[in-house]
């Protein structure tokens, strides 16, 4: 089980209003809509869609889109 | 540890006390409308009621316990154990629960004690009190569960300031030998993680000292003492998404239930999206989860008591209901309960 790279990137699109702005390399936190707030129901809505909790010490060393869908899969692969 | 049952204790009453002092996030100046925004719609809090810098937890459970004792038409004389649980007892030494046993008039052989837990309090306080109660054939007795949290949170931390707020409450518990009534409880504490929720100087470890009075500026917004609340937030939620939702699953697993059978799932209130997620992971569904937050906030020790005395006091005053209660948070500790209760007296809530 893996989760592609193309649903990984639409369900974060999904928590932005700006989504056009959101792609594999987009650097996630330096985002205009980015707070504390949206770690939250990123972290939730990756729980949601794929079945893991990001832990959040390796949560915070991801720096872009596709640092957070390597992460989800490698919790995929272990779960 | 697996699970734990104690048979024959039920809960009789349940009441709680707030200060009438009440602040408004709507209009809180001092966070930006996009925070505000966000915790009012994604946190779900709205309004918190703070004390006053004379009212302790101890005076807000006081007051609650007096009204049950009262509705309940029990006499303090009755009581044989009394739990205080808090983590803003009115003196460092000793603990709170003897000035407790004077104050509500119990007697002087009553078991007193403080059990300083937080988040966890609650259910933690119900598996003391059950175990005692069991044990030693105690009949009746008395669990007052607060905090005036708000006491030890910076005025300057706009991470925190908007989400806490202070409550005491009181439970009465009863013993019946013959009863087949059971609690069926999952404690656990992982205090590899204590310093995600903390106050760094201030007990034992590290003495109050000057520099602990100094306001420190930790990021935009945020500027707090270090003998002030310190909150990992990001930690917090990640434990209630994963060890909370997957404590809570196991417990029904064992007994066996299943989402259908239970009236009530009632959490801890911190955070209306990780709750949201929570019951959501665990099969319930939203309507069985009970909230408080919009108009009580994060009381810390106290929100389930509160949230079953103002949420559900029409239901457990009436009729008979399962519910699952699930405190986590602070240690980081959890604790979720089953159990049944069928009348409770439940007074209104106490504006004090």
């Amino acid at each position: 089980m893996s989760v592609a790279i193309a649903e990984f990137i639409e369900v974060v699109k999904g928590l932005f209003a700006d989504e056009e702005l959101v792609e594999a390399s987009t650097s996630f936190r330096e985002l205009e809509e980015w707070s504390s707030m949206q770690a939250l129901i990123l972290i939730a809505a990756v729980d949601e869609h794929f079945g893991v909790t990001l832990p959040e010490k390796e949560f915070r060393k991801a720096i872009t889109v596709e640092d957070l869908f390597r992460l989800t899969n490698s919790l995929i692969k272990n779960a | 540890m697996p699970e734990v049952s104690v048979s024959g204790v039920s809960i009789k009453g349940i009441s709680a006390a707030v200060p009438s002092n009440r602040e408004d996030n709507s209009t809180l100046e001092s966070i930006s409308e996009r925070s505000r925004n966000e915790i009012l719609n994604q946190v779900g809090i709205r309004y918190r009621h703070v004390a006053e810098e004379t009212t302790t937890a101890a005076d807000l459970c006081f007051t609650s316990a007096e009204k049950l004792l009262e509705q309940l038409k029990w006499l303090p004389s009755e009581i044989g154990l009394m739990v205080f649980v808090s983590q803003t007892p009115d003196y460092l030494v000793p603990g709170t629960a003897t000035q407790l046993q004077d104050r509500l008039g119990l007697p002087t052989n009553c078991i007193c004690l403080d059990i300083n837990q937080g988040c966890a309090g609650y259910v933690y306080g119900l598996s003391v009190m059950s175990g005692m109660m069991r044990s030693f054939g105690i009949k009746r007795g008395l669990l007052l569960v607060g905090d005036t949290i708000t006491k030890i949170i910076s005025k300057e931390d706009n991470s925190l300031r908007p989400i806490f707020a202070d409550a005491g409450t009181a439970t009465a518990l009863e013993f019946d030998a013959h009863s087949d009534e059971k609690m069926v409880f999952r404690l656990g504490s992982n205090g590899s993680s204590f310093q995600a929720i903390y106050t760094e100087d201030g007990g034992f470890r590290n003495l109050l000292n000057k520099d602990s009075l100094k306001m420190k500026v930790v990021s935009e917004g945020i500027s707090r003492q270090a003998n002030q609340l310190n909150m990992n937030g990001q930690a917090v939620f990640t434990f209630g998404l994963s060890t909370v939702a997957s404590e809570i699953k196991k417990l029904l697993k064992s007994e066996q239930l299943t989402a259908p059978e239970i009236d009530y799932i009632v959490l801890h209130q911190a955070n209306q999206l990780l709750n949201d997620s929570i019951v959501r992971k665990v099969g319930f569904d939203k309507s069985k989860a009970p909230t408080s937050l919009y108009n009580f906030g994060n009381t810390s020790c106290a929100t389930i008591p509160l949230t079953l005395a103002t949420q559900l006091r029409e239901e457990i005053m009436n009729s008979r209901k399962t519910m699952l209660l699930s405190g986590f948070g602070v240690g980081l500790s959890w604790g979720n309960v089953i159990l049944t209760t069928e009348k409770v007296i439940c007074p209104k809530i106490i504006y004090c």
